[in-house]
């Protein structure tokens, strides 16, 4: 099985940014592909009701 | 004084931008205090330690938004309340750009080449989103910290598992190909592989191996402040070294990390050795009688950045003679000049950082030739601050300490608490030296000399007046690539009569020959 490290090392990066437009915006700078999640917490913020939640689905 | 705390459900912003709008509120006349911040459980501690206490902060959720003002009358309340809501709406109507998700499920799904997710959320959600991308085979740059160690260690367990880098959790730095991941500095590609359990520490050691040696480097991996600690075991520490050894252009490994547990130390640099790659590492302030029972073919140990850096080019480049920035010889030369313009008073160091490697690094250095140190975030040796905010004798503050930032925008982003402690600083008349860093790069500040540049006048104008001459001292951590333009900056802080020095630890020795009579 070929080396995930490969991913990193041998080919151009391509991102998922999650959180702050910060290093989204670094990352384009950079020329790099990047896509953006504009992360919400879950569930009205409960984190046991989202793990139980993810737990159903 | 009218005091307002407002609760609006649900509804999440990104907290560098409440980290902003708070600035530019407390900014406003007629404002004392303002806290503007998603309801997470450090925030809400935040929250009440800031003067704001209602049963409304505790009932709120970590989705909900908490506006908290006390300001001076009514008008200026309704003022600032009404700049906020401008400042929010301003910033949600900001043209999005790019291709946007909103889950990282939907992400992965959509975007199947995906190779690493940069992940900057909340700690008590940043975990669950870590597994979903290592599950999916995707590298992990983990920036957000206070996610729980039992989930860190069984995160990296699953990273190890699938062959992944885990680089984190309160992971600041990497640089993965050439590309500069959070706050990182640009540098050229090169045969030095870098591991680091501090984001300035690498930052340092790539910004010294590009400008000293002319060398580039492949991968800078960033492992995460604990990485190296028992429970953690170095899990990340021990991947990166894999995948270095596997990277055919890294040559030579260089590893930073704040002193591991002894037994983790161990362990690395015995997996090193047997790689047969040539190491040097950077156990910043391990003690040297651990030192001396790892003395293994191929490693070469150092004590601080400087060293660390300049020996990699050594070894790798054989450059006879090689010099960067000022010897010891010209240090001592421009501390005894300046000694003769100190009044008798004049006998402390103020040390003021944004990089807290740099303030670990000059306390390492300075505990051995001064007495009377303090800090915030002391080593041993070093006494702690009873006031942060109030400094003794010698003293070493590291703004980038939760005290300081919490509600605030990182020192690097936004260097105007450094500059408004030099200021403080100044105005003791027991203070000789001011030493602070000033840091360049991806994420850091677009022009950080100007936000320094009209306190630092006034330091060198006014008090000079007053026939007491206050000597600052700084050095630039970037490269001449990075996109604040170093060399200008550099003339911006000579042009008012600061000493730049080209390493942290020149900085520090020219600070502490100053002062030492």
């Amino acid at each position: 099985m070929e080396s995930r490290f490969l991913l990193l090392s041998d080919r151009p990066l391509k991102v998922i940014n999650i959180g702050l437009e910060l290093f989204l915006e670094s990352l384009e700078v950079q020329g790099i592909e990047v896509v953006h999640v504009d992360w919400r917490p879950p569930a009205g913020g409960d984190k046991h009701l989202a793990g139980l939640l993810e737990k159903l689905l | 004084m009218t005091l307002r705390i407002i609760i609006r459900e649900n509804n999440y912003h990104d907290s560098m931008v409440l980290m902003q709008i708070s600035s530019k509120i407390l900014e406003m006349e007629g404002v004392k205090r303002v806290a503007i911040m998603m309801a997470t459980e450090n925030n809400k501690q935040f929250i009440v330690l800031a003067g704001f206490n209602d049963q409304m902060i505790d009932s709120a959720s970590v989705s909900d938004l908490v506006i908290a003002l006390e300001t001076v009358d009514d008008k200026s309340m309704s003022d600032a309340l009404a700049n906020i809501d401008r400042l929010l709406k301003e910033r949600g109507q900001r043209k999005k750009r790019g291709t946007r998700f909103v889950s990282l499920e939907g992400a992965l799904e959509r975007f199947e080449e995906a190779s690493l997710a940069v992940i900057s959320i909340p700690g008590q959600f940043a975990g669950r989103e870590a597994r979903k991308a290592l599950q999916k085979g995707l590298h992990v740059f983990l920036f957000s910290d206070n996610v729980p160690i039992e989930e860190e260690v069984e995160l990296k367990h699953l990273a190890m598992e699938k062959g992944l880098l885990l680089m984190g959790p309160d992971c600041g730095t990497a640089v993965i190909n050439g590309v500069g991941i959070g706050f990182a500095n640009a540098v050229k590609k090169g045969p030095i592989g870098v591991i680091g359990a501090s984001g300035t520490g690498i930052q340092e050691l790539c910004s010294i191996l590009h400008q000293a040696g002319g060398l580039g480097i492949s991968h800078a991996i960033g492992t995460g402040g604990r990485d190296l600690s028992d429970r953690v075991g170095g899990i990340t520490t021990l991947s990166a070294i894999d995948f270095l050894v596997q990277d055919t252009a890294t040559e030579l490994i260089l590893l930073v990390s704040k002193p591991p547990s002894p037994k983790v130390s161990l362990s690395v640099a015995q997996k090193i050795a047997s790689t047969g790659k040539p190491a040097v590492l950077c156990f910043l302030g391990l003690e040297t009688e651990l030192l001396s029972g790892m003395k293994m073919d191929g490693i070469i140990f150092t004590e601080n950045l400087e060293e660390a850096a300049l020996t990699a080019i050594q070894s790798h480049a054989i450059k006879p003679g090689l010099k960067y920035g000022f010897s010891d010889e010209e240090i001592n030369m421009i501390a005894n000049k300046e000694k003769n313009s100190l009044l008798s008073k004049q006998q402390y160091i103020r040390g003021v950082f944004s990089g807290g490697s740099f303030c670990y690094e000059s306390m390492l250095y300075l505990r051995k030739h001064l007495k009377g140190l303090h800090a915030n975030s002391p080593i041993t040796g070093i006494e702690r601050l009873k006031d942060s905010f109030s400094s003794v004798e010698h003293t070493f503050i590291d703004l980038g300490e939760d005290e300081f930032t919490q509600g605030k925008v990182h020192p690097m982003i936004d260097p105007k608490s450094v500059a408004e402690r030099i200021l403080k600083e100044a105005k003791d008349d027991s203070v000789a030296v001011i030493l602070f860093d000033v840091i360049l790069g991806y994420g850091a500040h677009p022009d950080p000399v100007s936000v320094f540049l009209p306190i630092l006048r006034q330091i060198r104008g006014e008090y000079s007046t007053d026939k007491r001459n206050i000597i600052l001292v700084t050095h630039l951590c970037g490269t001449d690539l990075d996109l604040q333009n170093k060399k200008e900056q550099e003339e911006k802080l000579k042009s008012v009569g600061v000493h730049v020095m080209a390493t942290n630890l020149q900085a520090t020795k020219l600070a502490s020959e100053i002062v030492r009579r």
